[in-house]
C-alpha cells in the first residue's frame, strides 16, 4: 500500500459530487487560480479563478436545464482549453452525463466522423456541446448524419453568463453518473465506461494521497481531455486538490517538446503526466543548449503511464535533464485503465523506481524468476508502482479463473470502489468484465486484460489478453486496422487480414498481414502496399512498421471464426508466412529488424536477400 | 508583383520544398529522391505526429511561429511551400544566408 499523506487541501468530508466540490471552492476560495491555458504552450492565454469558473459553469448548467436536459448524454468537442473544461462541470452542474471525445479535424472530416457517430448512436447522446469555430466546420461539411441532425448543438462560448443565476443544484448524488469513457471496444462497437461522482471522488483522494498532491502542488498538463489520465489526474485533480494547473494543448507539445518542459521550469510544476513516448520525444528531439535554462528540481511527480514503460527511455530522461534539476526519484511509473477510473498502481512521490531484471525464457513460460541484470537473458522491465491506497489485485489465470501462485504470471484483476459500475447500456459484457469472480469464489473484481504479476509488492505488466494494440499511448483495434486495409483493393480478401503490434526496444510497432483472393488478376503490389499505408497513416494515425501480403491460407481462423492474430503473429515471427509481397523500403525499418530477438534474424535475412 | 519579388518567391518555395523533403526522408527513414512534392504526405505513412513534429523543425528553421495543422491543411509539400511563402510570406533565403 502506497504510504498516505496528510491532506491539508482536501475538501471537506462528505462532499459526494463534483458538483458540491466546485461549489465549496467557488464559495471558500473565490479568487483562487484554478487554471490557466497556455496559447502554443508557450503564452498566457486566458485563466480562470474558482469563482469565474463557477459563474461558467452555472450558466452552461443552466443553459442545459432551459432544455430539460437532465439525464441526458451530451458529446464534448472541443480543441484543448479552458471552455472544455467549464463545459464538462457544466454538463454535471446540468444533471447531464458528459462524453469527452476527440473534436473531428477539419481536414479530414470524413475519416474521423465514423467512430463519433457510433458513440453518438451507442450513447444516444441528444446534446453536443462545442465551440462556434466547431459547429461551422461541422455545419459547412454538410454531412450526411441524420443522429447530428436530431442533436440540440450548443456553442457554450457563447451562453449568456447573466444565465448563471438562474442555475439551479440538480440534486446529483454519489451514484449519479458524471461522464462516460470511451476507450474500449472497435470503432464498430464502442463501450463507454460509466463513470459516477462516488468513482472520481473517490480516485481523486486515492491519487491526492498516493501521488503525493499538496497545498504546493502545481500541474501542467497536455494530455487531451478526453484520455482519462488528461481528464482524471490531468484536470480533475486540480480542482479536487485546490491547485493551479496549466493547461496545454497535446500537439502544442508534439509541436515543441520543450514547450512542456519550458512550462514546468516557469511555473514550478510539481505534477505532470504523460505515456513513455512523450518522454522519448524529450530524449530525441531537445537539444542540450536548451536545458541549460530549465529548473525541473519542483517536479515530484513524473506520471508514467497510458502505454507500457521502457525503462530505457526513463534512464536516459532522467541522465539528459538532471543538469536541469530533474530527480530519478520524481519519475512515477504507473498502471491503470478507465474502467477503474484511472490508476491501479503507482509509484509514491518521490520514491525511487523500482527497475527489476527477470529471466526472459521464463516470463514466456509465464513464471517470474529474478535474473541478474547483466546476463543476456534478463529482460529489464520498469514496476508500475505500488497498489495506490486501498485498491486490491489478484493474478488470475485468465482460462481457469484460479488464483496465481506467487510466482506466475496471470491476468491483473482490480477490485476496488472506485472500480466504474459497467459500460453504458451493455449489462452483459458489464457482468463479465466487471463483476468476475475468481474459481475460489472472491470477487467481484475488474478484469483488466493484461497480464502481469506482483513482485515485492510491485505491480509488474507484461502484456495483453486481448489483442489490442497501444501504440503513442493510444489504443487500437485490430478488427478496425484491418478493416481499413480490407477496403483498399478487390484483391485484397475480406476478413482474411490481421493486424498485431510486435515489440521493438520495448516499444509497440504495427505489423499488418493480409491475404490476398485466390483468382486475382495481376496488379501492382507495391502500389497496394503503398495505399495501404496511406490509409492507415491517415485514418488511424499510425505508421506501419511492415505490410505482408500473403497467400490464402495463412491467416488462421478459430473454430468460431475470429482471426487468430496471435497465431499469425508467431508465423511472421518465425519467417513462416506464404509471402506474396512485402513492403521493406525503409531502410530504418531494416535496421530496427537487427534488434530484433534471434527469432527474427531469418526474417532479416530474406528481407535483406529480396532487395 | 515585380519581376524581381516573383524570382524571390519562387526561390524560397523551391528552398522550402528542398528542406521538407530532406526532412521527411530524415524522418520517415526513405530516400529523398523517392518523395515527390506533388503527393499527399501520408502516401509516405506520415502520422499525425510526424506531421506536428516537422512543423515544429519548421518553426525552428524559419524562425516563425506556424499552426500544428500545417500540413493537415496544406498536405503536399508543394502546397505547404506556396502558402508559406505567399500567404505567410516566409523567406528562407535569409536564414540560410
Amino acid at each position: 500500500m502506497t504510504q498516505c499523506l496528510d491532506t491539508p487541501t482536501a475538501p471537506p468530508i462528505g462532499t459526494s459530487t463534483l458538483v458540491e466540490l466546485l461549489r465549496w471552492r467557488a464559495t471558500q476560495q473565490p479568487n483562487k487560480h484554478a487554471y490557466t491555458f497556455l496559447v502554443d504552450g508557450k503564452s498566457e492565454g486566458s485563466s480562470l479563478t474558482y469563482a469565474e469558473l463557477d459563474q461558467q459553469v452555472r450558466a452552461i448548467g443552466a443553459k442545459l436545464q432551459q432544455h430539460n436536459a437532465k439525464g441526458e448524454r451530451a458529446l464534448l468537442l472541443y480543441p484543448q482549453g479552458l471552455e472544455v473544461i467549464a463545459a464538462f462541470l457544466g454538463c454535471l452542474y446540468g444533471g447531464v452525463i458528459a462524453i469527452p471525445v476527440p473534436p473531428p479535424d477539419a481536414s479530414r472530416l470524413k475519416r474521423s466522423l465514423p467512430r463519433l457517430r457510433a458513440i453518438v448512436q451507442d450513447a444516444k447522446a441528444s446534446f453536443a456541446l462545442t465551440t462556434g469555430r466547431i459547429l461551422e466546420t461541422l455545419e459547412s461539411a454538410g454531412l450526411d448524419f441524420p443522429e447530428f441532425a436530431d442533436m440540440t448543438w450548443i456553442a457554450t462560448e457563447e451562453v449568456d453568463l447573466g444565465l448563471a443565476d438562474q442555475w439551479q443544484d440538480p440534486a446529483a448524488h454519489g451514484d449519479t453518473l458524471a461522464y462516460l469513457q470511451y476507450t474500449s471496444g472497435s470503432t464498430s462497437t464502442p463501450k463507454g465506461v460509466m463513470i459516477s461522482h462516488q468513482d472520481i471522488l473517490h480516485h481523486s483522494s486515492y491519487l491526492q494521497r498516493a501521488c503525493g498532491y499538496t497545498e504546493d502542488s502545481v500541474t501542467i498538463t497536455w494530455m487531451p481531455y478526453f484520455h482519462d489520465y488528461g481528464l482524471v489526474e490531468g484536470l480533475t485533480q486540480p480542482l479536487y486538490n485546490g491547485h493551479p494547473c496549466y493547461v496545454m494543448a497535446p500537439f502544442a507539445f508534439i509541436k515543441k517538446p520543450i514547450h512542456w518542459l519550458q512550462a514546468m521550469s516557469r511555473y514550478g510544476g510539481t505534477h505532470s503526466q504523460a505515456p513513455n513516448f512523450a518522454y522519448d520525444q524529450c530524449n530525441r528531439r531537445i537539444k542540450e543548449a536548451q536545458i541549460a535554462d530549465l529548473d525541473l528540481s519542483r517536479w515530484v511527480g513524473a506520471g508514467n503511464a497510458a502505454e507500457p514503460i521502457n525503462p530505457k527511455v526513463m534512464k536516459e530522461f532522467a541522465k539528459k535533464f538532471a543538469p536541469a534539476g530533474f530527480r530519478w526519484e520524481a519519475f512515477a511509473p504507473a498502471y491503470g485503465l478507465a474502467e477503474a477510473t484511472l490508476l491501479v498502481t503507482t509509484s509514491p512521490r518521490l520514491q525511487t523506481p523500482v527497475l527489476r531484471a527477470f529471466d526472459t525464457s521464463a516470463l514466456e513460460k509465464n513464471k517470474v524468476l529474478e535474473s541478474a541484470p547483466d546476463r543476456d537473458s534478463a529482460r529489464i522491465m520498469a514496476g508500475c508502482g505500488q497498489l495506490v491506497c486501498e485498491t486490491k489485485v489478484a493474478i488470475v489465470n485468465p482460462d481457469t479463473k484460479t488464483q496465481c501462485a506467487a510466482d506466475e504470471i496471470g491476468e491483473i484483476w482490480v477490485s476496488d470502489p472506485g472500480v466504474a459500475g459497467g459500460y453504458w447500456n451493455r449489462p452483459e459484457e458489464s457482468e463479465e468484465t466487471f463483476r468476475a469472480h475468481t474459481a475460489e469464489g472472491e470477487g467481484p473484481f475488474l478484469r483488466t486484460g493484461d497480464l502481469g504479476f506482483m513482485h515485492q509488492g510491485e505491480l509488474f505488466v507484461t502484456g495483453r489478453i486481448k489483442d489490442l494494440i497501444i501504440i503513442r499511448g493510444t489504443n487500437h483495434y485490430p478488427q478496425d486496422i484491418e478493416w481499413t486495409v480490407q477496403q483498399i483493393h478487390p484483391a485484397l480478401r475480406p476478413d482474411y487480414g490481421a493486424a498485431f503490434s510486435i515489440d521493438v526496444d520495448n516499444e509497440e510497432k504495427l505489423v499488418v498481414v493480409q491475404e490476398v483472393e485466390r483468382q486475382q488478376q495481376e496488379f501492382d503490389t507495391e502500389e497496394v502496399i503503398t495505399s495501404i499505408r496511406q490509409a492507415i497513416a491517415e485514418i488511424h494515425e499510425l505508421q506501419v512498421y511492415a505490410v505482408v501480403l500473403v497467400k490464402p491460407g495463412n491467416i488462421l481462423k478459430t473454430s468460431s471464426g475470429k482471426i487468430q492474430r496471435r497465431a499469425c503473429k508467431a508465423s511472421f515471427l518465425a519467417d513462416e508466412l506464404g509471402v506474396l509481397a512485402d513492403w521493406s523500403e525503409n531502410p530504418k525499418i531494416k535496421s530496427n529488424y537487427k534488434n530484433l530477438q534471434s527469432e527474427v534474424d531469418s526474417l532479416l535475412e530474406k528481407i535483406q536477400t529480396a532487395h | 508583383m515585380t519581376q524581381a519579388t516573383a524570382t524571390t518567391e519562387i526561390f524560397a518555395i523551391e528552398a522550402i520544398q528542398t528542406w521538407m523533403v530532406n526532412q521527411i526522408a530524415t524522418q520517415l527513414s526513405i530516400p529523398a529522391a523517392n518523395i515527390k512534392v506533388s503527393e499527399p504526405l501520408t502516401r509516405y505513412g506520415l502520422d499525425s505526429i510526424d506531421s506536428v513534429t516537422i512543423v515544429g523543425d519548421l518553426e525552428d528553421w524559419l524562425g516563425e511561429d506556424l499552426p500544428s495543422t500545417l500540413l493537415w491543411d496544406y498536405p503536399t509539400i508543394a502546397k505547404a511551400a506556396s502558402y508559406l511563402v505567399e500567404e505567410i510570406g516566409v523567406s528562407p533565403a535569409a536564414e540560410a544566408a
